[in-house]
This record gives C-alpha cells, sequence and structure tokens, in this order.
C-alpha cells in the first residue's frame, strides 16, 4: 500500500446538535480520479460539503436550489465544466455526468471522460467553490496506471500535471 | 540424560514459537523501559478513588453535593426584547468546606461588548458570515448584550459586594459559609435580547416580519450557582461558548410574565393552569392527559394564526414549579400550536409535548411528539423510568439545544409545506437527541463545562438505539427506508474523521473549548466507542447492565469520567482499560489485516529446522522423543505424497499416541485435520480490538472467531494463529461485518481482494 504523502484534511461540517458551535470551518472538497483501463475511461468523483456546494450553486444560478432535487443536475454539470478541467496530452476533455449521492453532510458527484487512452501527461485544474470561499481547498487525488499523485489545490494556485 | 532434558526443552520452545533469531547474540544492548504495555491499568491518568468517590465507580460513603433553590420573577419585554428578572437563591452548602464566597455564572456576558470570547479564536476572513453576524462583528451594530446587575443582596436586604469576572461573578461573603449551612441571597438583573437566528447563540428570538411577531426560546438567562465539588473546588472555568454547562441541583418556583396573548412553556409544572388557560385549553388538557396513542392539540394551527394578529396590552404570569432540577429554560411566542400526548411510566403519566409556528408544519404535526415519545421510553428503557412530569420539544429555526424537560429543535420544511428527507431526519434525530439530553446531562449530571463527551457522546450513543428502535416502532414513518438513516452510530460511519490528519485530532478525553472538530470529538467518536463496545467487546446484556448501572447510581448526582469508566468496569467484570486508554485517552485509529498464510502438513520426518538444531547439539533423530513434524507447503520438508494422507497416515508418532490413548470408537468419532494453516495478523493501527475473522473453507463453509483483545497484549504489532482442519481453507477476512471502524480495509483480505470500484458501481446502478 502506497502511502499518499497528502494527508487529507476532511474536517466535517457538522449540523450543530445541542449547541450551536461555531467552530473555525474547514473548506475542503476530495477529488478522486482514476484511469480505468478496461473501459478506457477517466472516472471522477468529487466529495463536495453539501452545504457549500448548495450555498453557490444557489448564488450562480437559483436560489432555491437544492440538492436533493434532481433538477439540481443540470446546474452541477454546468458548473463543473467550468471549474474542473482535466487536459490529456495537451487536450482539453469533456465529460459527462452520471449522477450524484448525497452521503451525510457531503455530495458525491460523479463524472466520466470516455474513450482515453496512452496518457502521456494529465492536467487538471480544480477551482470548485474558489469564488465563494476564500479559504477553500481542493484536495485533488490521480492515479493513472500505477501512479498515483495528489494535490492540494487552493486558490493561487489551482492546477497541477502528472507526467506518466 | 541431561543432554536429552536440554533438547526436549528446547524442541519445545521450538513449538511455542521461539525462534533461532534469538538465539544469535545481539550486538548491542537496548536501555530498559517502562510498561507500556496497552493492557496495564490506568492508575497513572485516573484520580485515586476516595471517600467521595470508589474504586467501583459509585458515589462513596461521602459523597455530597451542593443544592440552590431558585425563586424567580421574570418579565419579559416583548416590545424592546429585554428580559428583567429578580432571584432569590437559597444554597444550602453541604460540603465538610468551609466557603469564603460563592462563585455564579453569568452566562449572558459572553454577549457583553467587552466579552473576550470573540477575541479567543485565531484565523482570518472567514469565507461566509451570516447577515447579523457580520454586521455585528464589522459594522460595530449596538448590540448591548450582556448582564446588567443592579443589586445582589443578602437576606436582610443588605448589599453584598460582589466581583465580575467576564462570565463568573464572585459574592464575598461577610463570613464563611460553614459546612451543612445555609445562605439566601438576592439578585436583581435585566438583558438585551439576542437574535439566536442571525446573530446565533443557544438562547434569543427569532423575528417572523410577515406577521410581526418574535418567537422566544430563553435559556442561561439568570445568573446560576457554579458546582462546588470534590473534583473541581468551584467549577468556574469561564463561559467561552463552547464548553457548556456545570449545574447544580435544586428546586424552582418560577413566575414569568409575559404579554397576555403568548403561550409559554418551560421547565416544571404548570401551578395556575387555570388562570392562564381558556377554558377549551383546559379540556383539551385533560383529554390529553388520558390520550396515550395520540397528541391532543391544545392550541391548534387556525387559533395559533389568529392569536398572531392579537396586541394584547394586557399582561399574564405563568408559575412554574420544578423539583430536583439543574436549570430552567422556556419559551413564548403569539405564534404557537400546542399539542401533548400522555407516556406512562409505571404509575406515573408523562406528558409529551411539542410547540411549533405554522411555519413548522406539516412536518411538526406529525413527527415532533412521536419523536418525544419514543425517545423517552427507548432512553428509559437502557436507564431509569424518566422521573420528571413532562418533556417538550419546541420548533427553533436552525439550533438544537437542551434543558431540563425542554429543549428548542430544528427541521423547518419550505415555505410551501414541502420538505426533503434531510431535513425530516435532521428534525426527528434532533429531537430525540435533545430529549434524550434530559437523561444526560439533566438527571446524570456530568460536568458539560470539563468534558462535553460525557453528556454528548453518551446521548448520541443512546440516540443511535433511540432512532433505530423508532425506525422499528413507527416503519411507515421512515418508508421507503428499512431502518432509521442515522447519522452517527455506525463504526464505518467514523472511519472518515480517525483516519484524518492527526494535527486536527484531539484525545475524547480533552476539555471541549481545546478539540479540533468538536462535533466528531464530543458526538461521533464517544458514540461510536460504546456502540462498538456493546455490540462487539463486552456484549449487549454486560454492557446494558453496566451502562444503566452507571445511570442509576448518578442519577440526580454529578458523575466524573471515571465514575462512567469504573462503573462499565466494575459492574461487568471485563477489565476495559485497554479500551478506554485507546478510545479515550489517545488518537489511535483500528487498522487490523490478515499479512499472509502458510499451509503445512503433518510429517514423520525432522524438519530442517529440526535437524539443523540437532546437528547443533550432536543429536541423532533416534535420540528425539516421539514427535510429531510439520512441513510446510513448497519447502524442503514438503512432498507432494503428504498431501494425501491424513495427519495420521503422515505421521506414525502421532498415529502410535492416537493408538495407544484412545479406544478405536474414540476414534472414529473424533475429527482427524488435514489442514494445516498459519494465518499471520498485523496491527499497523495503534488501537488494540479483538481480532474477529472469517474463515471460508472450499466446502462454502465459514466460520467466525472473534480472539479476544487480549491476543495483542504480548506483541502489539503482528500474531498468528493455527487452524486446523479437514477442509482447505479458501479465504481469511479480518472483520468481515465492519464491526470495528477500520480505517483501511484494504489489507483485510487473504487472498487481497480487489478493490471494490465505487464509481462502476454507482454508474451501474443510475444507469440500471
Amino acid at each position: 500500500m502506497q502511502i499518499v504523502k497528502l494527508k487529507i484534511i476532511v474536517m466535517v461540517l457538522f449540523v450543530s446538535l445541542s449547541s450551536f458551535i461555531s467552530l473555525h470551518k474547514y473548506y475542503v472538497s476530495v477529488t478522486d480520479i482514476e484511469y480505468a483501463k478496461e473501459t478506457k475511461s477517466l472516472q471522477i468523483i468529487s466529495r463536495l460539503f453539501v452545504d457549500d456546494f448548495e450555498k453557490v450553486l444557489q448564488e450562480r444560478y437559483i436560489d432555491t436550489l437544492s440538492l436533493d432535487d434532481n433538477s439540481a443536475d443540470f446546474y452541477i454539470e454546468k458548473y463543473f465544466s467550468k471549474k474542473l478541467k482535466v487536459t490529456v496530452n495537451n487536450e482539453l476533455q469533456q465529460f459527462s455526468f452520471i449522477g450524484k449521492e448525497i452521503d451525510g453532510d457531503m455530495v458525491h458527484c460523479y463524472f466520466e471522460i470516455e474513450k482515453v487512452s496512452n496518457i502521456e501527461t494529465i492536467n487538471v485544474m480544480n477551482k470548485l467553490l474558489f469564488g465563494t470561499y476564500e479559504n477553500q481547498q481542493n484536495i485533488t487525488h490521480l492515479k493513472i496506471n500505477e501512479k498515483k499523485k495528489s494535490f492540494l489545490f487552493v486558490k493561487d494556485k489551482s492546477s497541477g500535471l502528472l507526467k506518466l | 540424560m541431561i543432554h536429552y532434558k536440554h533438547l526436549i526443552l528446547s524442541v519445545l520452545f521450538l513449538f511455542s514459537g521461539f525462534t533461532f533469531a534469538q538465539e544469535t547474540k545481539q550486538e548491542e544492548r537496548e536501555p530498559g523501559h517502562l510498561n507500556k504495555n496497552k493492557f496495564r491499568q490506568l492508575y497513572q491518568e485516573f484520580s485515586t478513588p476516595n471517600q467521595y468517590r470508589t474504586a467501583s465507580g459509585a458515589p462513596g460513603h461521602e459523597y455530597y453535593q451542593q443544592k440552590a433553590d431558585y425563586k424567580i420573577n421574570l418579565e419579559l419585554d416583548d416590545k424592546q426584547q429585554k428580559m428583567f428578572g429578580q432571584e432569590t437563591i437559597t444554597y444550602t452548602n453541604n460540603s465538610p468546606d468551609d466557603l469564603e464566597y460563592l462563585w455564579l455564572q453569568l452566562d449572558q456576558n459572553v454577549r457583553a461588548k467587552d466579552s473576550k470570547s470573540p477575541l479567543r479564536n485565531g484565523g482570518g476572513v472567514p469565507s461566509a458570515d451570516q447577515p447579523g453576524a457580520f454586521v455585528g462583528k464589522h459594522f460595530n451594530a449596538p448590540f448591548e448584550g450582556g448582564f446588567n446587575i443592579e443589586y445582589v443582596k443578602d437576606a436582610n436586604g443588605k448589599g453584598l459586594k460582589y466581583v465580575i469576572n467576564q462570565t463568573m461573578m464572585r459574592i464575598d461573603i461577610p463570613k464563611p459559609l460553614k459546612a451543612g449551612e445555609k445562605i439566601s441571597f438576592s439578585v436583581k438583573w435585566w438583558y438585551n435580547i439576542n437574535d439566536h437566528v442571525n446573530q446565533r447563540g443557544r438562547s434569543g428570538y427569532e423575528y417572523f416580519e410577515k406577521d410581526d411577531n418574535y418567537a422566544y426560546v430563553i435559556a442561561q438567562f439568570f445568573p446560576r450557582m457554579c458546582v462546588y465539588n470534590d473534583v473541581e473546588g468551584w467549577q468556574n472555568f469561564q463561559f467561552w461558548g463552547n464548553g457548556e454547562f456545570a449545574l447544580v441541583f435544586g428546586d424552582y418556583d418560577v413566575n414569568i410574565t409575559v404579554p397576555a396573548d403568548h403561550i409559554v412553556d418551560g421547565t416544571g409544572e404548570l401551578q395556575n393552569r387555570k388562570e392562564v388557560f381558556s377554558k377549551t385549553m383546559m379540556n383539551r388538557y385533560n383529554q390529553a392527559r388520558k390520550s396515550f396513542d395520540k397528541p391532543v392539540m391544545i392550541v391548534t394551527q387556525a387559533e395559533a394564526e389568529a392569536n398572531e394578529k392579537s396586541r394584547s396590552s394586557e399582561k399574564k404570569t405563568w408559575k412554574f414549579s420544578a423539583k430536583n432540577v439543574r436549570d430552567f429554560g422556556f419559551t413564548s411566542s403569539r405564534k404557537y400550536i400546542w399539542d401533548m400526548q400522555a407516556v406512562k411510566f409505571g404509575e406515573r403519566t408523562v406528558m409529551a409535548v411539542s410547540l411549533y409556528p405554522k411555519e413548522g408544519n406539516p412536518l411538526w404535526e406529525e413527527y415532533s411528539t412521536k419523536a418525544v415519545v419514543s425517545t423517552l421510553k427507548s432512553y428509559s428503557d437502557k436507564t431509569f423510568d424518566y422521573p420528571y412530569p413532562k418533556a417538550i420539544s419546541v420548533h427553533a429555526k436552525n439550533q438544537g439545544m437542551e434543558y431540563p424537560m425542554i429543549c428548542w429543535n430544528y427541521g423547518r420544511p419550505n415555505e410551501d409545506g414541502t420538505y426533503s428527507d434531510r431535513t425530516k431526519y435532521g428534525m426527528i434525530s434532533v429531537i430525540i437527541h435533545e430529549v434524550g439530553h434530559n437523561f444526560f446531562p439533566m438527571i446524570v449530571n456530568s460536568d458539560e463545562r470539563q468534558w462535553g463527551w460525557m453528556d454528548e457522546g453518551l446521548d448520541t450513543f443512546m440516540q443511535y438505539i433511540a432512532e433505530q428502535e423508532f425506525g422499528e416502532w413507527f416503519p411507515e414513518a421512515i418508508a421507503p427506508n428499512k431502518k432509521y438513516p442515522s447519522r452517527r452510530g455506525e463504526p464505518a460511519k467514523i472511519v472518515r474523521y480517525m483516519k484524518g490528519d492527526q494535527s486536527f485530532i484531539t484525545p475524547i478525553m480533552a476539555n471541549p473549548e481545546n478539540v479540533y472538530q468538536l462535533g466528531n470529538n464530543a458526538y461521533g467518536k464517544p458514540a461510536t466507542a460504546l456502540n462498538i463496545l456493546r455490540e462487539t467487546v463486552m456484549g449487549k446484556e454486560l454492557f446494558d447492565h453496566a451502562f444503566k448501572t452507571y445511570s442509576k447510581r448518578w442519577m440526580f448526582k454529578h458523575p466524573s469520567p471515571e465514575d462512567f469508566f469504573r462503573t462499565m468496569e466494575d459492574a461487568s467484570g471485563v477489565d476495559l482499560d485497554w479500551y478506554w486508554r485507546g478510545w479515550f485517552y489517545s488518537t489511535d485509529y483500528v487498522d487490523i489485516g490478515v499479512k499472509g498464510v502458510k499451509k503445512f502438513y503433518v510429517s514423520s520426518k525432522p524438519t530442517a529446522k529440526i535437524k539443523k538444531m540437532m546437528e547443533a547439539r550432536g543429536m541423532k533423530e533416534s535420540d528425539l522423543p516421539p514427535l510429531v513434524y510439520m512441513a510446510e507447503e513448497g519447502s524442503e520438508d514438503y512432498s507432494k505424497k503428504l498431501e494425501k494422507g491424513t495427519a495420521l497416515d503422515n505421521s506414525s508418532s502421532l498415529k502410535e499416541y492416537m493408538m495407544d490413548n484412545f479406544t478405536a470408537e474414540e476414534r472414529a468419532t473424533m475429527p482427524t485435520p488435514k489442514f494445516f494453516y498459519e494465518v499471520e495478523f498485523n496491527k499497523p493501527g495503534g488501537l488494540v480490538m479483538p481480532l474477529i475473522v472469517e474463515y471460508k473453507y472450499i466446502d462454502g463453509t465459514s466460520e467466525k472467531i472473534t480472539y479476544p483483545a487480549q491476543v495483542w497484549r504480548k506483541n502489539d504489532n503482528e500474531v498468528k494463529k493455527v487452524i486446523a482442519s479437514e477442509k482447505e481453507l479458501v479465504s481469511v477476512t479480518v472483520d468481515p461485518d465492519l464491526e470495528t471502524a477500520d480505517i483501511d480495509v484494504t489489507n483485510n483480505s487473504w487472498p487481497k481482494q480487489e478493490e471494490e470500484n465505487k464509481f462502476k458501481n454507482f454508474k451501474n446502478k443510475v444507469k440500471g
């Protein structure tokens, strides 16, 4: 088991039970991008805090938008296409939205980039939620064939490159 | 012969796990060390038992606690949102000590302009603020919070000297209050009520612009006695905002004067129901006292909506009396819809009560009182019968907070009355949690200021059980879910926290002001730790008895963490020091894996290892006693032939022994294992836990063996187990049902299982 150097700081935001608590709040998302040989596709899962993401989508698109609702999917896709960019061998990739699921405080969003082969370089730009949250950190894990790399993207550094 | 004996000893040692490596001389002598064994007792961490608190975890023969009785007159100014109060406290010193001064808590001062609370946190510009909080911080909005103390007087009306240190007030009494003596004194005060929705807070008002009304949820609103006890002396740790309350039991008589059209409820029994209820309300109330299956409306939504438009200039005084409570809270508004249902405990009837504005419907009329009833039943079953006359759930927009007999809970539908599952289950869960707080810490009165987990952790643990029971009792309320979707409690749900960055994790045994991630630290992790202890380590029967013993021993008393830890061991006969040390005193995590499996056959021939030893000692095979040898598959000792025979076929020593000691009939009934496996488990994680293993065999059968945690007591890193079987072993899985919060399950299987592809699973689900 390879040790991922960058430790994941997932500070779970909690709806405070039994007390209102204004602790220092962490703004973190985690995105996994993994190459699947058998389908020749890049599989992407992004995990964001429901309340943060919902707020961003409400501000940008519809102020009554709810992530519990399927009508949000259109806007999720639209938002991701602007904020998450994957470039393979210097060519910007289009991804398709598979769906989302809510798990406690987090929403998991699934995307796929099909027909990818012979990856020599892969560049990821991840600006999810940067517009709204000053301290947003986007942890991004790449796993291409046997090679793994993790990035911690912040506002001033939002893209990284992995050479195979 | 001496020679021969030595050899036997050596051979035996060989079998008991010593290796040749230990026979070679070490180059450097290692330094000694203190006892680092994870099973050593917690003598250093625990305080020494004494006459106040025993080593068994029970109150000692000289256990004492102070008493504070309050008579309070309150007036709520709904026009200016001010609270006026005059209180007389009678304080009884049951301690063996003379007290030179008295300490009171002035919690409202956390909102005073000179409060140090907002200054205690570092950090930059937060990414987002509630507008109210933002204005409060940066526009210097003139909110004049905090207590205005008008006087502190003794029983004869003579002023007493007092000193205010932030949220604490010391009263300098003229002569010490001797052991066993009482003192009475009065305090008059007022303060401006804050907006608890926009400025955030556990107490305050919510303003409803559409109908121009306020709903008040009022708590920690009067000067309250600090706890004085054998553990802390005066518990006068400042109220900074996170660490909640440490309070003394006593009797309360509280008169609350509000506009005549307000609906009020609070801690204690209403003394003048006939004066404040209409005839209709009185009739409905009498029906509710007999309605054990569903709530009865005391004030309907239509009536509440009509009342919203009223603006009475009259006043009404609601009189409450409560015995043996540690605090007092109340709610007041024109907007309230009110329902009640009766619950039976032995001969007593307890009222389950809900108050909510129309904004809470249709969710609240359906689920609030139902959740209150369910909670009282679940918690009583595991602790003691709910001893108070009522339990109230009050709707508040965005907070959950508990007081004796009354709590505020969130869960507001959208304006059109629709609501998501997240809102619905969030609401039911918070009601279960806050009503559950009546047991911990309102009755089992731990020190919240010092130990957040003692009430939050125990309550969240019980909340999980109560939620699951709610799901079982009201399957139609949770449909289409089969079981209640609990957010916390299941071991897998704490993994993300426990495998996180260690620099942002604090042991559970820490003050709530000083921890990262209070929600996980004081709620999620202790709840999960207790759940694992109950379901996996101790078993439900032993755990439940011990937990109930703790609850009953410390009901209406002030337990410390050790009282809990010790009672759980004392009442169950299970040594748990290792569990408390790991889960509560450290930030270690669970990670146990299976490292490898070796296969052996029984053989008649000495193995290479034995031969090497014989050579070293100049022995011949004939010098050895009859021995059964084990040949590892694939090693030089192994031959294909061994696979064909049984253990008896392969070892003449074994066969002879069997024939000498057992009859043919006996031998026929004894299983003869053919396959022998040495399974090696490793433990990269610091926590010791039971080793739960599922062995699967070639014929499709499997067995689950739980080796006690003590399996790690002599080697904290790895342990080997031998499996002797008639059938071939095909797989080994550690913690197959995810009971232990193992943070890395990729090392849990032999042969190594391919990692589950979350993406593929989801895609298949979505695409059908």
